[in-house]
């Protein structure tokens, strides 16, 4: 199968691999797991006292459009309010990275990834 | 004649509908049929005769390699219940399983570097394997008690660690190219 040029470039030259401390207040994690191919990402984010996300980092287990959609996300959330960020749709990774219907499980992960990091980064600051 | 093969692929092989499953048996029904259905056999048979023929050893194909292998095995057992899959959506949150999973990736990348490479790849997949083993026993477990939803996440979890004995074994034939 072949990739898109832009998968290419972000499966070569990943942006924004790495890891945060799990246990700091600033910082949300998520984590998320694809089952169809078990392919297992985690996405964290900084965010500071303005609620916007300042940095964030990924490490994912998986195939090239995995990688992709986690290393693409990474850049698009950086500078958004935790809001915007929640906007952020699996179709619009798709069609950035152009995406084959059979990848599209990959930009999914992605958008769960980033739900689930915002969440455990707004629960953390209830408790 | 033709027509009048069980739909359900456990009774068409003629085995028990449950998970646990006796593969000589099922070997051993699948040549058989594979014998009696073969196109071969039906060369001066009519064109509709013919035709029903590969399908069936089409079929025959298929189900045997879905009953053979545990989690496509599983997998069928719970459509045939109604649990509908979503390859495309299904996604696991299980944080605890996921920070595992993360773990095993990472002693599986480490392992190359180990004093003896070789022996902690094989022991990492020893210890793969029996996690795979005892998800199988789960499934079968909560698919006799018919929790079903029990027995998605679970079989769910397997495709996981298939990943990580796959990826294991490539690192293991890669090794052993190289010495």
């Amino acid at each position: 199968m072949a990739y898109s040029e832009k998968v290419i470039d972000h499966y070569e030259n990943p942006r924004n691999v790495g890891s945060f401390n799990k246990a700091d207040l600033q910082i949300g994690t998520g984590m998320v797991g694809a089952p169809a191919c078990g392919d297992v990402m985690k996405l964290q984010i900084k965010v500071n006292a303005e609620g916007i996300i300042e940095d964030a980092k990924f490490k994912t287990y998986g195939c090239g459009s995995a990688i992709a959609s986690s290393s693409l996300l990474t850049e698009w959330v950086k500078g958004k309010t935790l809001e915007q960020a929640k906007q952020i749709k699996n179709t619009d990774i798709a069609a950035e990275l152009e995406l084959p219907p059979v990848k599209v499980h990959c930009s999914v992960l992605a958008e769960d990834a980033i739900r689930a990091a915002i969440e455990d980064y707004q629960s953390k600051q209830q408790g | 004649m033709l027509q009048d093969l069980p739909r359900d692929w456990f009774a068409l092989f003629g085995l028990p509908v449950q998970f646990e499953i006796d593969q000589t048996a099922l070997t051993q029904s699948f040549r058989e049929l594979q014998t009696r259905y073969h196109p071969d056999r039906y060369a001066q048979a009519s064109e509709q005769e013919k035709r029903l023929a590969m399908q069936i050893t089409s079929l025959l194909n298929e189900a045997h390699s879905t009953l053979r292998q545990p989690r496509l095995r599983a997998r069928y057992l719970l459509e045939q219940a109604g649990i509908s899959f979503n390859d495309d959506r299904d996604t696991t949150s299980d944080t605890g399983f996921l920070m595992q999973q993360i773990e095993w990736r990472e002693a599986i990348e480490e392992a190359e570097e180990a004093a003896e490479p070789l022996e902690t790849l094989e022991q990492l997949m020893k210890g793969l394997n029996t996690e795979l083993q005892s998800l199988e026993q789960s499934f079968a477990r909560a698919w006799q008690t018919k929790t079903y939803l029990d027995a998605k996440t679970t079989l769910l979890k397997m495709r996981f660690y298939e990943r990580l004995l796959e990826d294991a074994q490539s690192r293991l034939e890669r090794l052993e190219d190289g010495l």
